[in-house]
């Protein structure tokens, strides 16, 4: 009898994509992973609404209210969440800017800037609201799994899938536990 | 005679010269015990933590208790494992560690211990804590969002050096490297590129200003090797071990 | 010249211009060598309180006059938090931040004190308590302490710093500490008859008095507990010729203050009880180290100093320097307090090798607590019978328990070691009570169905001081308010404490407001508190998670 589908969502918060990118570089692999699992929300599938999924993968840290919004909603439908890359884990790159305060950040990209013109920091209601600090997501919602890496290894990405069809923790092995 | 001189280790029977502290003497008989604040050429500090070991029914650090005969210890047990992973990730969450920006991913010993012990992620919220770096050196750079306040560089600088330049400030959470100049910053004391102190720092926290980031992934200290084996090396010490 | 006399060390609104030759003949009057580098810290709380901060000139100037590097005599400022660079105010209110400070009101009094005094000429903000629990809320203007600050006197106090009146105006009930002792028993009312004990110690060999101290049973009023006679013993074994005692007057475990009625009812006790000491092991010189809380005991202790000096009774060969902290709770760790009287930074040591071996300057030293010294000399005038036959078995002797929060009469009361802490409860008046904590909050948290424990060192806590906690009060808050303590005490040295006691506050936070992560964060202040009190340095950090393991025993059977 053939096994129901993995449903797997994904989604980029305070990320670059480049998680997402490399789980896509995992080359033939994928072939036969598309036996296995489906894609929910994704901004690989372009599937804008989230249903109930077994696995969450979520790139990217909490930069704004939105990036929160989101989370909690992945959290309450994916019953494995997974934090994936430097950026959902630490806040990564974007977290460099917690050193200075969120007024100063807008200034420096919006108003004095270099070629900044017209300058001014945007206020449209429709914008969501920046956090004051950049956030790793465990700091809001349990995190099931990590996924270290700035982008993670797609050889990473297979063992966490292959991990949960299988019913298992996910053992990375030393060449795809690394922080950059 | 000397026989008396020897505890076990993990069940290995270790030898030791009276004076020796654990760590030492596990360091001569080839067996790594993990560790970040201890360098064999200097004195022992015991800040970090990350050698404790477990000595009849108590928990020291292994580079400050003294050997003793007949004693016995154990290093490698999940206990243990387990409370340095711990403790490495409160380091990690303390500072500011974006390692994929960092010049020392790679060989720097902080990430290669938190590589050999498995993890995945900090555990505890990162503190954000705000640092000043200092560019003030022609040739050096600091950047404290990665020290871990281990004073190596400190004992290198007074035992090696001669030179006195780094040390320890302030308290708690707040504890930081500084420097010996009236300024304060490093730019204005005798330090040298080629100071033993410049190069001891185990973490990315005392950089040179050029030749940066110039050794391909794959090639670097830890990338294939774990600290367990190697040992805790600095760049220009591979083949050695420390 | 060496006089030592400090008349300017009293309450003081406005400080003299620093020049150097004043500075310089400040100093030595004080200390023959006071450019030595291990006087600098001492030059430093001197200069701090003779001229109101220590401002960059002067550090430099000290600087050069020591040899000591600028760097390091800002490491100093940057640890000791009593000491300040910026010019001072004309007033400096620091509010004692104990929980049972704020359970009386402090945080409000603090908000319209802050409100009312904005354009004054003043600068308000909060330490660890001052020892002062039994007279909340106290705090230190310009160092000195002053006592039951409430909405009663809020408007009176604003007034005398609105209309800049100098504190030696302020009435001088303002700042009475008040000493009595509620319940009293053997060392708060034997006749002491002053230099009695020492005439029968002159008598003695210094292995009789250490006997003496050993049959009595005399255990460490410190905290630890540890035998007295064996730490005499081990230091008198060492071959190393010189040798010192010092007396760790530091007392800053939060809600204890026991010591502060020694220092000021029986300081001529403790000085008899060091010279005691002396002679049993041998030593050549004697240190108090006193906290900076209590400079406004400073001259009294220096003139009872002179009084046992001029009177010959010091003996030829040794004499006591009274040194003083500058706010740094861990310097009442032995071996911080040693460092601290090395002139550096209170970091704790590594042992071994233990002071007894390698102390002070490297030499063999006896570390004791203030009421350990004031029990030697009890013993030596009264017998050891009569300190062995109070008591029980292990814990021998009597002592002073320093009581404060919900209770009619917060003060001071000697007890019998082993009387329970119910007895105290019923003596003090609590009312209400929900829980007591023992010890401080590095102690132990006593519940209702624990009212029975003795106190004495055989049980967690072991006595000493006690903070009474009614039903109206939230064993979260208090949790929260000891960790934070450890927090801000935490001497930076080793990761456990220094990353772990803000780790632990931020999950205590969590557990607190995000209902999500509390079972994760629960199980993760578990864990940290457990590795706290393993791979820790020193006892700080090793008890710094306590409170929190007292929260999540009790946890959810008191809070809903
Ligand atoms: C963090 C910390 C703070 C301490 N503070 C004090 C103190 O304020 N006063 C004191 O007498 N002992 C204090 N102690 C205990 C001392 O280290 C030491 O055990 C004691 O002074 C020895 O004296 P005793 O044997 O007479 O008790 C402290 C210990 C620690 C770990
Ligand atoms: S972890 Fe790296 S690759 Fe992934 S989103 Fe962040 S910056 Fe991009
Ligand atoms: S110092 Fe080490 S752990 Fe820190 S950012 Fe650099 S590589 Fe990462
Ligand atoms: S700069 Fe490096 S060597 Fe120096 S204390 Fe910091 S981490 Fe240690
Ligand atoms: S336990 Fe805390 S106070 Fe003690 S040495 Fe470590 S950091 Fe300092």
């Amino acid at each position: 009898m053939k096994q129901a589908k993995l449903k797997v969502a994904t989604c980029s918060l305070a990320g670059c994509f480049g998680c997402h990118m490399s789980f896509l570089d995992m080359d033939e692999a994928i072939i036969p992973l598309i036996e296995k699992i489906e894609f929910d929300r994704s901004p690989l599938t372009d599937i804008k609404s989230l249903s109930d999924c077994d696995i969450g993968l979520i790139e990217g840290g909490l930069c704004n209210e939105e990036n929160q919004e989101i989370l909690h909603q992945f959290r309450r439908h994916c019953t494995i969440l997974v934090a994936v890359g430097a950026c959902a884990i630490n806040g990564g790159v974007p977290a460099m800017r917690n050193h200075f305060s969120l007024q100063e950040c807008l200034e420096e990209s919006y108003i004095r800037g270099l070629g900044v013109v017209d300058p001014q920091i945007p206020n449209d209601p429709e914008l969501p609201r920046l956090l004051d600090k950049v956030l790793p997501i465990q700091s809001a919602v349990m995190v099931d799994y990590f996924l270290p890496g700035c982008p993670p290894p797609a050889a990473a990405f297979l063992e966490i899938i292959n991990a949960v069809l299988e019913g298992r923790p996910p053992q990375l092995d030393y060449p795809n536990r690394r922080f950059d | 005679m000397s026989n008396d001189l020897q505890f076990s280790l993990d069940g290995v029977s270790v030898c030791f010269e009276k004076g020796e502290t654990i760590m030492q003497a596990a360091q001569r008989a080839g067996i790594y015990l993990p560790h970040l604040c201890f360098h064999p050429d200097f004195s022992a500090h015991g800040s970090c933590r990350v050698c404790i070991v477990h000595l009849q029914g108590k928990t020291v650090a292994a580079c400050t208790q003294p050997a003793e005969s007949n004693q016995v210890v154990q290093s490698n047990t999940p206990e243990l494992q387990k409370a340095r992973l711990r403790l490495i990730q409160l380091l990690f969450a303390e500072g500011n560690h974006y390692c994929p920006t960092c010049e020392t991913s790679g060989n720097c010993q902080l990430q290669a211990l938190a590589y050999d012990l498995g993890m995945t992620h900090y555990h505890y919220d990162p503190f954000m804590p705000e640092r000043q770096t200092d560019g003030s050196h022609p040739d050096l750079f600091i950047d404290r969002d990665r020290c871990i306040q281990c004073d190596l560089c400190g004992r290198a600088s007074a035992e090696y050096d001669g030179k006195a330049i780094y040390t320890l400030s302030g308290r708690g959470q707040n504890t930081q490297l500084v420097f010996r100049s009236p300024s304060g910053l490093l730019g204005d004391t005798n330090a040298g590129a080629d100071d033993r102190a410049a190069h001891i720092c185990p973490v990315g926290c005392i950089l040179p200003k050029t030749g940066n980031y110039q050794e391909p992934i794959g090639t670097r200290l830890y990338d294939h090797h774990p600290i367990h084996d190697i040992g805790n090396l600095r760049k220009e010490e591979r083949g050695g071990s420390s | 010249m060496l006089k030592r006399d400090t008349e300017w060390l009293v309450p003081n609104s406005t400080f003299p211009d620093w020049n150097t030759e004043r500075a310089e003949q400040m100093l030595l009057q004080q200390h023959p060598h006071p450019f030595s580098p291990e006087r600098i810290l001492q030059s430093l709380v001197l200069l701090q309180l003779r001229f109101g901060a220590v401002t960059n000139p002067m550090q430099e100037w000290l600087s050069q006059k020591s040899g000591v590097a600028l760097t390091d005599i800002r490491a100093l400022m940057s640890f000791y938090f009593f000491l300040e660079q910026d010019k001072p105010p004309r007033y400096h209110l620091r509010l004692a931040d104990n929980i049972v400070e704020r359970h009386a009101g402090l945080t409000s009094l603090q908000e319209s004190l802050t409100h009312r005094l904005c354009s004054a000429d003043c600068r308000i903000d909060t330490t660890s308590c001052i020892g002062l629990s039994d007279h909340p809320v106290s705090l230190l203007v310009n160092g000195f302490p002053v006592t039951h600050l409430g909405p009663h006197n809020l408007d009176e106090l604003c007034a005398l710093i609105i209309n800049r009146v100098p504190l030696q105006k302020w009435p001088r009930s303002w700042f009475a500490v008040d000493n009595r002792v509620h319940h009293k028993g053997p060392l708060t009312s034997y006749p002491y008859q002053r230099g009695k004990a020492l005439t029968q110690a002159r008598g003695m060999t210094g292995d009789q008095i250490i006997d003496r101290i050993g049959e009595a049973g005399l255990r460490g009023l410190g905290g630890a507990g540890f035998p007295t006679a064996f730490k005499w013993h081990w230091c008198k074994q060492q071959a190393e010729p010189v040798k010192y005692i010092t007396c760790n007057a530091d007392e800053g475990e939060p809600g204890t203050f026991k010591d502060r009625f020694y220092l000021t009812e029986q300081a001529d006790q403790m000085i008899e009880g060091m010279v005691i000491a002396a002679l049993a092991v041998g030593a050549q010189a004697g240190f108090i180290y006193l906290r900076g809380e209590y400079v406004y005991l400073y001259t009294h202790l220096e003139r009872c100093l002179r009084r046992w000096r001029d009177s010959g009774d010091l003996g030829q060969d040794f004499d006591i320097e009274l040194h003083l902290g500058a706010g740094a709770y861990i310097c009442g760790e032995e071996s911080a307090m040693l460092e601290s009287l090395e002139g550096k930074r209170g970091i704790p040591r590594n042992k071994p090798p233990f002071p007894g071996t390698v102390g002070l300057f490297g030499k063999p030293t006896v570390v004791n607590n203030v009421e350990t010294f004031v029990c030697a000399t009890y013993i030596l005038q009264q017998g050891s019978a009569a300190f062995k036959n109070t008591g029980n078995e292990k814990s021998r002797g009597s002592r002073l328990h320093s009581v404060s929060g919900d209770c009619r009469q917060p003060g001071l009361y000697e007890l019998a070691q082993g009387s329970s802490l119910r007895t105290l409860l019923e003596l003090s008046g609590a009312h209400n009570t929900l829980c007591a904590q023992i010890g401080g909050p590095s102690g132990a948290l006593f519940f209702e169905d624990q009212f029975d424990t003795p106190l004495d060192f055989e049980n967690p806590g072991r006595g000493g001081s006690v903070m009474v906690f009614n039903k109206d009060r939230s064993i979260v808050n208090i949790t929260r308010h000891f960790t934070r303590f450890f927090r801000h005490e935490s001497c930076g040295f080793c990761t456990p404490c220094r990353a772990g006691t803000v780790a632990l506050d931020q999950l205590l936070d969590q557990y607190e407001h995000n209902p999500a992560l509390q079972a994760k964060s629960r199980e993760d202040m578990q864990e940290l508190v457990q590795l706290m009190q393993h791979s820790s340095h020193c006892g700080l950090g090793k008890t710094a998670g306590l409170p929190v393991l007292n929260l999540l025993q009790r946890e959810p059977a008191h809070e809903q």
